[in-house]
């Protein structure tokens, strides 16, 4: 039997793993745990699809009767199975700035690094939550009282506990996790990542956190400290940039899931007076170029550019802005300054079959 | 826990895997029987049932499955049968076609041999029935670390024969030497050189006729004559979707090309899970021509092999017939199964 744990990485998911390797233990067998994508893949800057590889690949190897597979990057085909074949599964949501500080303590990762793992996530997260087969638990509330939340997740899953099996888990589970949800002030992500990196983490995942609390996804933000340099890839475009040297893309990044829709990209640039007249071409590319529009500025001055374009389905590597020179003979100097993100139409996934019957007899599909 | 038979298509493979599951429900309880032949498939197919315990039933074990298999140490059962007889079960007693038969037993000779000789692996070959197959029941538990005494195991394969499955042969031989004209061929050139290679390990020559490959872009439709080319730039025919052995392999498609289609020029493509190799052929007007393509399969791969012609332009008129392939294994990749 296999037993979906989907979460943010972090302290709250590993706990929600625990509590369910606990209740599968009282079905009887031998329980196994695999956490997949693992961090380091997670920051990796490679596609982790094939979540359904890898579940197929770990009932091989663990052999056991039952596995809870603790999921941080789910993908379309499992979804698309998941919808398919009516599993139940778990859904641990956290603020996502709190997982990034929860990688960050786990690792030496730059911050940039576990803040895009976070937000390739998250999107996932959105799609996943709103399947029919889900028990979506946010950490914050979830912890208030960890032996009703036990008591939750074992009936989603009908596995039958007594109160002693539930006050045993907790207990159990107390003293490995410390506080997978940490609601003191001085434990809150701000006060574990450093200062001058919450503008970047807030800018990519605020969106998402109001998103998870029942609201809109109104807008993200990526900070220029996520995007790469050409020539230095271990640099973000954090100072200005020379032009000159021939017509060539001058940073790219980061990288990042959106969720499926349609998108508006409002780019800010820096240009110094000798680009004046010169051309720019800003694009946005996710195994192909979605949209581009070019800048010619006319004087110096900061300029705000407008990037329209429509994501599919989950590209795996996610999506990157581009800021190319195209005049051979350009000079002067670009400063990057970042990317503000409003979904313009998201496509949610086929949550309610009775309403997706009613849109496509209206509309004759 | 879970059980793996990789097996030839028929009646033989199917007991295999009825006997396997009624032996793990003595010991273990209720045990599910699966088909997978990925990873994928694997995860769907426990994911829908629920099960804890499973024989998974390969046919044509893919690349990443049968890597993960072998990575885990555990033995495994190996069912081969003639293949020609595994034809017969398929168009004889399932009404399979007999391009689809040959599609799917020449893909799970090519995967399967991949497993014969593999750490792990039990090779079982057609039985009688009777004392011969409670000792292969035996054989099967003990391998698999079943812990059944004799008496176990003798009723379990009396219940199996009870439910009318036997490890008999729906048809002999002489259905295969009474095959004619384009079946005759057909089901030799694919299936004719898999017999020698799973029996001695040599490979000859596999000689795919057109009858194997679909005309269009992804269409169901056997290429049986003449493609016409007339329209926009497109796949004219594409297939068999066959599983190779691991080898490198030279590929010869031959082909007949009329008058009109000169100065039009042709894609080939070989493709698995991505493109192995590719070329592009000029016509030069009526006749016949055959392009040559070299390639690697690792035994990685998840896909079937299949040959994708293209045209790379419109054409107002003109037609490709196709005659066939030949795919070469280098010598050197011979090896003892």
């Amino acid at each position: 039997m296999v037993l979906l744990s989907i979460g943010l990485p972090g302290g709250f998911a590993d706990w929600c793993d625990a509590v369910m390797v606990r209740l599968a233990g009282r079905l009887g067998g031998a329980v196994s745990l695999a956490s997949w994508p693992n961090l380091a893949e997670m920051l990796g800057y490679v596609d982790v699809s094939g979540a359904l590889d890898e579940v197929g690949r770990t009932l091989i190897r663990t052999n056991g009767a039952h596995l809870v597979m603790g999921t941080r990057k789910p993908d379309e085909r499992l979804q698309a199975v998941v919808a398919e074949t009516n599993t139940r599964f778990l859904v641990a949501l956290d603020d996502p700035r709190e997982a990034v500080a929860d990688i960050l303590a786990e690792t030496n990762a730059p911050l940039r690094m576990a803040t895009r793992a976070v937000a390739n996530s998250c999107p996932l997260m959105m799609r996943f939550a709103a399947l029919s087969g889900a028990l979506t638990l946010d950490a914050a509330a979830a912890m208030t009282d960890p032996a009703n939340t036990v008591r939750r997740i074992a009936d989603h899953f009908g596995i039958a506990v007594t109160a002693d099996d539930v006050g045993r888990i907790v207990e159990e589970l107390s003293e490995v996790f410390r506080d997978p949800a940490p609601t003191n002030a001085s434990a809150d992500w701000t006060a574990r990542i450093p200062e001058a990196g919450h503008k970047m983490v807030d800018g990519a995942l605020t969106g998402y956190c109001e998103y998870f609390a029942g609201g809109d996804l109104g807008q993200l933000v990526w900070a220029r400290d996520l995007f790469i340099l050409v020539g230095d890839p271990s640099r973000g475009p954090t100072e200005p940039i020379d032009v000159s040297g021939g017509a060539r893309y001058l940073l790219f990044g980061p990288y990042i899931e959106l969720p499926s829709g349609s998108w508006t990209a409002r780019v800010v640039l820096g240009f110094s007076p000798e680009t004046a007249g010169h051309s720019f071409v800003v694009d946005a590319f996710a195994g192909r170029q979605l949209g581009a529009t070019t800048v010619v500025p006319a004087s110096e001055g900061i300029y705000t550019t407008e990037v329209t374009f429509t994501l599919g389905e989950q590209s795996g590597l996610g999506a990157e802005i581009r800021v190319m020179v195209a005049s051979e003979i350009a000079r002067g100097q670009l400063a990057f300054g970042r990317v503000v993100l409003q979904p313009l139409a998201t496509r949610e996934p086929d949550v309610a079959p009775g309403v997706s019957a009613e849109f496509r007899s209206v509309l004759d599909l | 826990m879970y059980f793996f038979v990789l097996a030839l298509p028929g009646r033989f493979g199917e007991w295999c895997d009825t006997l396997t599951a009624r032996l793990a429900e003595r010991m273990l309880g209720p045990t599910e029987t699966m088909s997978a032949n990925t990873l994928e498939e694997m995860a769907r197919n426990v994911m829908r049932s629920g099960a804890s315990q499973a024989v998974i039933s390969s046919r044509q074990p893919g690349g990443l499955m049968g890597a993960a298999l072998l990575a885990t140490g555990r033995n495994f059962v190996v069912a081969i049968d003639d293949p020609r007889l595994a034809l017969a079960d398929l168009v004889l007693g399932r009404g399979t076609p007999l391009a689809a038969a040959v599609q799917q037993v020449a893909s799970s000779c090519a995967a399967i041999a991949n497993y014969l000789a593999a750490p792990g692996a039990m090779k079982l070959t057609h039985v009688g029935e009777g004392h011969q197959s409670r000792m292969i029941a035996g054989m099967i538990a003990r391998h698999l670390g079943m812990t059944l005494d004799e008496a176990a195991i003798g009723e379990t394969v009396e219940e199996v024969a009870a439910t009318g499955l036997a490890p008999d042969r729906s048809a002999g031989l002489g259905w295969w030497d009474r095959l004619q004209g384009d079946d005759r061929r057909l089901a030799e050139g694919a299936i004719a050189p898999l017999v020698s290679y799973l029996t001695t390990g040599n490979l000859p020559p596999l000689l795919w006729e057109r009858g194997l490959f679909f005309i269009g872009e992804t269409g169901a439709e056997r290429a049986a004559g003449t493609i016409d080319i007339t329209g926009r730039a497109r796949c004219l025919l594409h297939g068999p979707y066959v599983t190779l052995p691991p080898g490198a392999w030279s590929l010869a498609l031959r082909l007949r090309l009329s008058r009109e289609t000169a100065d039009h020029e042709f894609r080939v493509e070989v493709v698995a899970d991505s493109q192995l190799a590719s070329g592009t052929l000029r016509s030069e007007g009526e006749g016949q021509v055959e392009v040559h393509l070299a390639f690697e399969i690792d035994g990685s791969d998840d896909h079937p092999l299949s040959i994708r012609l293209s045209t790379q332009r419109a054409a107002f008129d003109g037609a490709v017939t196709l005659l066939g392939a030949t795919l070469v294994r280098a010598a050197s990749d011979t090896v003892g199964l």
